[in-house]
This record gives C-alpha cells, sequence and structure tokens, in this order.
C-alpha cells in the first residue's frame, strides 16, 4: 500500500479540524465518509456540513486519481476502491465515467462552495452551521456559478479603448515627425 | 500589537475562570433553574430566546472599573463594539440584487438552481436503477427545444418533456474570458 502514491493533492484541509469527525472513533469516521462518498459519487451535486463533506473532497480526490494513474488492474487501488465504496455499482461509474471525462484535467476534480447560513435554524439557536455544496466537476446539471458576463460593451472599456487607440496613433504620429 | 494584547488578555480570563474551581471550592458562575417555578403555570411564548430553565448569572459582583471597560470601551469584550458596529462583509448579487455573505454564493440565484437540479433528477424515470445499479455511462439530460442526440450506447439519454431555461445555456464548460 505505501507505493500509492498520488501527487499533492490540491484540496487541503487543516489537520486540527479533523477532530470534529471523530466522534465515535476512527470506525465511525470512517463510515460517514464511506456515505459521503457514495451519495457524492451517485448524484454528483449534494449538500451538507462544511467539515464532513469538505474532508471527503480528499478522498474523492485521491480515489479519482489512483483510478487515472493505475487502472482497474492494479490490486491495491482495486482494495482502496473495495474499501472506500460501499455500493459496488459505483466502483464500475468511477471507471466508466469519471476516468473518460477527467482523463484531460489536472487538479481538483471536484468544487465545493459556501450556501448561505441559515441563522435560528441550528439546535443551538446561536451558534451557525456552515454548509456547503459539493459538486463533481462538468456535471450535467445548471452551473451554480453563472456564465461569465461581457463586459466590453460598458461605457468606461469603450471610452478606455478609445483613449488607447489616440494615444498610439499620436505616438506614432511624433515618432514620425522626429525622423 | 493590540490584537497581541487581545489574544493574551483572552488567554488569561479564560486561564482564570478554569483555574478559579481550584481556588473557591464553588465555580465563580451559578446556575439557576426557574423550571421549578411553573406552577404559576405561565404558558412560556414562542420565541427565539433558547430554552430559558438554565441561565448563567454572576456570583460575584463586577467591579466598577470592569463595568466601564464593558460599557465604554473600544475593547472587543466592550458591549458596543460587540453588538453596535454594523457588519462590513455583505456583498450584493450581480445578477439579482439581494444581499449575501461574503465568501458564500447567492441564496436567491441558487434556490432556483436547487429547483431545477431536483426536477432534473426526478425526471430519471427509473428510481431503481439510479440508486442500485447505477447507468454506466453519461447520463445527458436533453430538453423539447435541444438537438436530438444519436441513440448510441456511450450516453445515457433522459428526455425531459418541458422547455430548456432561458438562464440554463446549453454550454456547460465556457471558455472563461471576460475581456474578450
Ligand atoms: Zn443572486
Amino acid at each position: 500500500m505505501s507505493n500509492l502514491s498520488t501527487k499533492a493533492l490540491r484540496v487541503t484541509v487543516p489537520h486540527a479540524l479533523r477532530s470534529k469527525l471523530t466522534v465515535g472513533g476512527q470506525s465511525e469516521r470512517h463510515e460517514k465518509i464511506k456515505s459521503i462518498l457514495g451519495e457524492l459519487f451517485r448524484h454528483e451535486r449534494i449538500e451538507g456540513y462544511i467539515r464532513t463533506h469538505d474532508e471527503t473532497r480528499q478522498y474523492a480526490e485521491r480515489l479519482i486519481e489512483l483510478a487515472k494513474k493505475y487502472g482497474d488492474r492494479h490490486v491495491g487501488t482495486m482494495q482502496l476502491m473495495d474499501y472506500w465504496i460501499a455500493d459496488k455499482d459505483l466502483i464500475h461509474k468511477v471507471f466508466k465515467v469519471f476516468v473518460p471525462r477527467y482523463a484531460n484535467t489536472l487538479g481538483p476534480y471536484t468544487n465545493a462552495h459556501r450556501l448561505p447560513i441559515e441563522y435560528g435554524k441550528h439546535e443551538h439557536i446561536f451558534k451557525q452551521r456552515q454548509n456547503i455544496v459539493l459538486e463533481m466537476k462538468n456535471n450535467p446539471y445548471p452551473r451554480i456559478i453563472p456564465d461569465p458576463r461581457n463586459y466590453s460593451n460598458i461605457l468606461t472599456n469603450v471610452l478606455l479603448n478609445e483613449a488607447r487607440k489616440e494615444y498610439r496613433n499620436e505616438k506614432k504620429l511624433s515618432e514620425k515627425t522626429d525622423i | 500589537m493590540l490584537a497581541n494584547i487581545i489574544a493574551r488578555y483572552h488567554f488569561l480570563t479564560d486561564q482564570l475562570i478554569h483555574y478559579s474551581r481550584f481556588f473557591f471550592s464553588s465555580p465563580t458562575f451559578a446556575l439557576i433553574n426557574t423550571s421549578s417555578s411553573s406552577s404559576t403555570l405561565i404558558s412560556p411564548s414562542t420565541s427565539c430566546l433558547p430554552d430559558m430553565s438554565i441561565l448563567l448569572t454572576q456570583k460575584h459582583r463586577a467591579t466598577v472599573e470592569r463595568r466601564r471597560i464593558r460599557r465604554h470601551s473600544d475593547l472587543p469584550m466592550s458591549l458596543m463594539s460587540r453588538i453596535g458596529t454594523p457588519r462590513q462583509d455583505l456583498h450584493q448579487c450581480l445578477e439579482c440584487g439581494t444581499w449575501h455573505e461574503k465568501k458564500t454564493i447567492c441564496g436567491n440565484c441558487y434556490d432556483r438552481i436547487k429547483k431545477e437540479t431536483q426536477s432534473m433528477k426526478d425526471s430519471f424515470a427509473n428510481k431503481d436503477e439510479f440508486n442500485y445499479n447505477h447507468p454506466q455511462q453519461e447520463v445527458v439530460y436533453v430538453y423539447n427545444n435541444d438537438n436530438k442526440l444519436t441513440d448510441d450506447k456511450t450516453k445515457r439519454i433522459v428526455e425531459i418533456p418541458r422547455e430548456r431555461p432561458t438562464w440554463f445555456s446549453k454550454n456547460l464548460i465556457p471558455k472563461i474570458n471576460t475581456t474578450k
């Protein structure tokens, strides 16, 4: 297992935050991560508490990174898949859907956005609970961040472009007259 | 410099509360149980306040200096700076104009995306297949006014009997270049 190394993952969670997940010991923590992983791979867009879901993100990244690197004939990779993914139909999905989808992409294969805090909805009313939405990249659902805008027709940009053109023309003319 | 002093101050107060248990036989803060007074039969109104059966009260009177610091100083423990300062971390959404907190996405815009995503998931007819034997191809959702895809084995086509919403662009991976 020790030679199953990926590159440094581009998603990090500070180490101190891990203690929030170990309520019932390491086995409980693993069960929680497994359930969230299955949900993420099946639905491709889920919501939940930031501590659990942001940590599960690393595991999803690592599994896909290993699947891309070693393929489905590698013993150690398949052992890891068998341990971390509880529903066995999702192992096929990782190799048949996610690996071809992310064949040409580097870096994180998931997105995470912070949802607005709902004040007063938590069981302890004066505490706030930050939820996030976690999704796989290039999924078929509508984009969360809206489409990039075209700013070229805004008045200030038009004026700046014209000013730039004038400046260049003047410079050219002055160079010609100097020579 | 000031941040250091404040951090030091918090550390000292925490330690004081912690070690006061060893110096005094009882803690510096006492608990009041008001649930025994329920015999007066005043029905509790549903308010935003927490459960009133346990309240933290002061056991020792605070000194004049301490009270004045609490009221009038600029330290973070002061009431004025803690409650009276307006929030500076609110942003306005560029699409719809509602206010949302810094670092978070706009809740108003996310609501319609959430509803659309849920209805797309619901249009996948075979729930058992989705939940227990997930399709091994890319799932493609096709609206009424889209081009018909050729039915090959590499894609799983799900038809939605609706028009495509205007805000849902067909190009899911646009080249991000806002300057051109
Ligand atoms: Zn908005």
